[in-house]
């Protein structure tokens, strides 16, 4: 039957009264839509399938689907307990040593120096240092970054040359300068500690107007070019002093460090 | 499938000729088709509006549209049925918001149906006529919701505070969208989601104008998860709640916002993962940093239609770059739709406090409530512009609400042209300028999402309309998109009190000033304050104040530090490194401490070399892991480009983690 044949009768049976009037002319609308979509979305398709095509994968590193092994992707495991730290978690306090605690001397490995430190006081040095630096590991901040001990040279300091030739007190007053995070020191107090070693110790002011960190240097015996710098933030001040008056110096020539 | 293709190839020729035929006979004498007509003119016209925007979509369905979006859905969703959600979210490069994965999984599920995913070739052709289905039909039925409730506010209108125009009037913004070139691209043709968005927003509206705050936050929510663009529009949302429902209202659309959050992340937060949400919603910050992502905007016009090539960290005026000065301007257009609302919503609570207000005043409370939508949509379409137009980094689609919010915007600009005649529309003044304007909008907006689809995918397009992607005309349209915007801003100056527009202004000025004090002042810059346009190395990331390590994440954390002097400003870097600001010819030297950090392991070695437009300024004396930090001033007078390079020394890039300590700047 023709769509002209088709709409015809269609008509008829409204006429007839067997479809209503209204109900009639939305089949009919709908219908006649619903052909022309359908034959326009298959010459669509076929117009689709006609034109070339090929295989596009996301880019970047993404899922394509299981492995060839066929196994199905796991579920996500659970972390059962934290990672473990590479260092002992401690609360922010100061490290302590008791009366009992026995105390070891450490040599220097690359200068005469040396000084005593208590046995539970884990001191790292490192390989390859010329500057002898010591730290110690604690409030989970890596001995790297928790220096005890080093040797300081003004010449090698380009940010304080200025003061490199300048007397040691003034060197050290001005220590502070070639920090961004510091902006001043309170008055130096000199000293001289149980091996004679005359020391200057100074605390340097932050831009918050604090002063976390004592910091002591040793004037080395016929070594214009270097200081001892010691600096204490995570010990006990009685632990420090204790250090800082242990540190000595013998008159015999560097192995190396030149 | 070739036998059914054969079969399907006969139907089609034998009927194809039968259709048109019929029409083309009939084509003399249409008058005899009439008859089909139904007696209710608004039922026709919805049935044809209905018919032609199927005709225009379905046809396009098989067109591969945007095809990395479309194989990404693909990944995302193959992955979402065959490991989780969660699983989905971990082991692809989704970027999406988390629960949009629950969108793709149902796509995929879906395709399942009918065709195994798992079949390589058939699932990956990028002709998967199967799979474009399933995925341009949430955006196709989503344009139709838009429409249906373009309606539903027509029924409704005097209830929620529409116009009370004839309903036809509703129908026919319904058709404009649905016949929208701009609607027929984004979603059966390129197969974007956008109206899905736009669709779920207007559905947290519906629920707001009838007074349901904890159901419109749950929905707004749900609109900005499926659609994160969304996230722009919340502080108009909200406040509009606070208007409309005063403050327990607007404590109830949290409420549910909140709630929406973490029940449509339930999985996530029930197994305590819910740093892979806040990564889904973060982690694009910065991700194409250009100035263009062929949006056709000023931008574009500044990067000469190569917006995709060209760095967002070139600096514009003074020391500010693109990216800045793109999220500044943004600001004061966003503060500048905030204030349309709050100034309306004061405004408003100050005319209750006063007795007999309407009668005062003159204005009639349906006409407050039409002013308060009106000043809505405004802000909204605000917010949308600016964010399409002058942010780096805005991508060709994200002025689509635009064509929905527009319509909608444009019952309200008519309205309050003569509030009280509803029914004489068509010959207005303010119908004529709005049509014309919403045709000129659609018409160069199209221009711009076809030509964003040809720049990557040349055989998606349309024929003639491909040919015509030269840089004049992609930047003229660029242009007219921005003019369209300013005689948007100008046509809404009537409901938009002065200090509306004055104090977004004052708050540029003060911005812009305040990012270029350092010049005014000749105070030194911190190089770590800049952004730089390259970024290379061949280990990590660079970090800006921390060594490179930080870029591990927060556990990684320190200071800058070589030598055990520690530094608050600079740059963690690796051998081999080059790091190029654009420093735009504003300074006459720069300094800087360089050494090995102290997170290095011992065979730390680099060398240092500072370049000024591509002329080497400085090298340094090699530097090892235990060196102190040397210095380095060099002049940069009359220099567009600071380079900064690290090598390796030599001797491999073990343990070169390489800083650029307190480096500045002078003017």
């Amino acid at each position: 039957m023709t769509v002209r044949g088709r709409i015809g009768r269609l008509e008829t049976m409204k006429d007839k009264g067997i479809i209503p009037p209204e109900t009639a002319k939305i089949v009919i609308l709908t219908a006649v839509a619903v052909f022309i979509l359908t034959a326009v979305t298959l010459v669509a398709y076929q117009h689709a399938k006609s034109k070339p095509s090929t295989i596009v994968l996301p880019g970047g590193v993404t899922y394509l689907g299981p492995s060839s092994t066929g196994e199905k992707p796991k579920p996500i495991e659970q972390p059962q307990t934290a990672p473990p730290s590479p260092l002992p978690i401690q609360k922010n306090q100061p490290f302590t040593a008791d009366a009992a605690t026995a105390w070891s001397t450490y040599q220097g490995k690359v200068f005469p120096m040396s000084f005593s430190y208590p046995n539970t006081l884990a001191i790292s040095a490192f390989t390859g240092d010329k500057h002898e630096a010591v730290g110690f590991a604690w409030n989970n901040i890596p001995a790297q970054q928790n220096i005890l001990l080093n040797i300081d040279r003004p010449g090698d300091n380009t940010s304080l040359s200025e003061y490199a030739n300048k007397p040691r007190s003034e060197y050290v007053a001005n220590w502070w300068r070639q920090y961004s995070g510091l902006k001043g020191a309170r008055p130096l107090m000199q000293f001289t500690n149980a091996n004679n070693l005359k020391g200057y110790r100074v605390s340097f002011v932050n831009l918050s107007d604090q002063t976390p960190n004592v910091d002591v240097f040793f004037e080395v015996p016929d070594r214009t070019d270097m200081l001892l710098h010691l600096a204490n933030g995570q010990l006990d001040p009685a632990v420090f002093d204790r250090i800082v008056d242990s540190v000595a110096w013998e008159k015999r020539e560097p192995s190396s460090g030149q | 499938m070739g036998k059914t293709g054969t079969v399907l190839r006969a139907i089609i020729r034998i009927f194809s000729p039968l259709v048109s035929g019929y029409f083309l006979l009939q084509w003399w004498n249409m008058k005899r088709l009439v008859f089909l007509l139904p007696k209710n003119k608004l039922l026709a016209a919805g049935i044809l509006i209905v018919f032609f925007a199927l005709l225009f979509r379905l046809p396009l369905i098989p067109n591969p549209g945007f095809e990395a979006d479309i194989s990404f859905w693909k990944s995302w969703g193959l992955a979402a049925i065959d490991g989780g959600i969660p699983w989905s979210m971990h082991n692809t490069n989704n970027n999406y918001p988390t629960p949009f994965t629950y969108v793709l999984w149902i796509m995929a599920r879906v395709y399942s149906v009918a065709a195994d995913p798992h079949n390589f070739y058939t699932f990956w052709n990028n002709m998967n006529a199967w799979f474009l289905t399933v995925a341009k039909t949430p955006a196709i039925l989503a344009d139709f919701g838009i429409a249906a409730i373009m309606l539903w506010f027509g029924k409704n209108a005097k209830r929620i505070g529409f116009p009370q125009f004839p309903l036809w009037v509703y129908m026919g913004i319904g058709a404009l969208y649905l016949l929208n070139p701009i609607s027929v691209i984004d979603g059966a043709w390129w197969g974007q989601v956008d109206s899905v968005g736009v669709f779920v927003f207007l559905l947290a509206l519906m629920a707001l104008l009838t007074k349901r705050p904890f159901l419109a936050g749950i929905i707004y929510m749900a609109s900005m998860m499926t659609k994160l663009q969304n996230m722009i529009y919340g502080p108009v949302f909200f406040l509009f709640v606070w208007q409309q429902m005063g403050f327990a209202g607007f404590i109830r659309a949290i409420s549910g916002a909140v709630l929406a959050f973490f029940g449509l992340n339930i999985e996530f937060f029930l197994s305590r993962d819910m740093h892979t949400v806040l990564a889904s919603l973060t982690q694009n910050y910065d991700y194409f940093p250009l100035m263009s992502l062929n949006a056709f905007n000023p931008w574009w016009i500044v990067a000469k239609a190569n917006g995709m090539h060209v760095s967002d960290k070139l600096l514009t005026i003074g020391i500010i770059n693109a990216k800045t000065m793109g999220l500044m301007l943004f600001s004061c257009a966003y503060l500048f739709a905030v204030l349309l609302l709050v100034t309306d919503t004061i405004g408003s609570m100050m005319k209750r406090t006063v007795k007999n207000a309407a009668d005062t005043i003159g204005q009639h409370p349906v006409i407050q409530q039409s002013v308060s939508l009106f000043l809505f949509w405004s802000a909204l379409i605000v917010s949308a512009g600016a964010f399409f137009l002058f942010q780096t980094e805005s991508h060709d689609r994200y002025a689509f609400p635009i064509s929905v919010f527009l319509l909608l915007w444009g019952l309200f600009y008519v309205y309050l042209e003569k509030p009280k005649d509803t029914v004489h529309i068509l010959g207005r003044r303010r119908t004529k300028l709005f049509l014309l304007f919403y045709g000129l909008f659609s018409l160069f907006y199209f221009y711009n999402l076809h030509t964003a689809l040809v720049f990557n995918y040349p055989k998606n397009g349309l024929p003639l309309l491909s040919g015509m992607s030269q840089p004049f005309i992609t930047m003229s349209v660029a242009a007219v998109l921005t003019v369209l915007y300013g005689i948007f801003l100008a046509a809404i100056r009537r409901e938009a009190k002065p200090i509306v527009y004055g104090i977004p202004l004052v708050v540029f000025v003060c911005m812009f000033a305040a990012k270029n004090m350092p010049l005014l002042t000749k105070k030194p810059v911190d190089l770590s304050s800049l952004t730089p346009h390259i970024a290379q190395q061949s280990y990590g990331t660079r970090v800006n104040d921390m060594p490179t390590n930080a870029s591990m994440g927060t556990k990684s954390w320190s200071f800058l530090s070589v030598q055990y002097s520690f530094y608050r400003k600079g740059v963690g870097t690796h051998a081999s490194s080059f790091i190029e600001y654009d420093i735009n010819r504003q300074f006459r030297r720069f300094s800087t401490d360089m050494g090995i950090d102290t997170e290095a392991g011992g065979q730390g070695s680099v060398v240092f070399l500072i370049y000024g437009d591509d002329k080497l300024l400085y090298t340094s004396p090699k530097v090892g892991r235990y060196d102190m930090p040397v210095h380095a001033e060099v002049s940069v007078r009359g220099v567009k480009r600071l380079g900064l390079v690290v090598t390796d020394g030599g001797n491999g890039i073990n343990d070169d983690h390489a800083d650029w300590l307190n480096p500045k700047l002078w003017p």
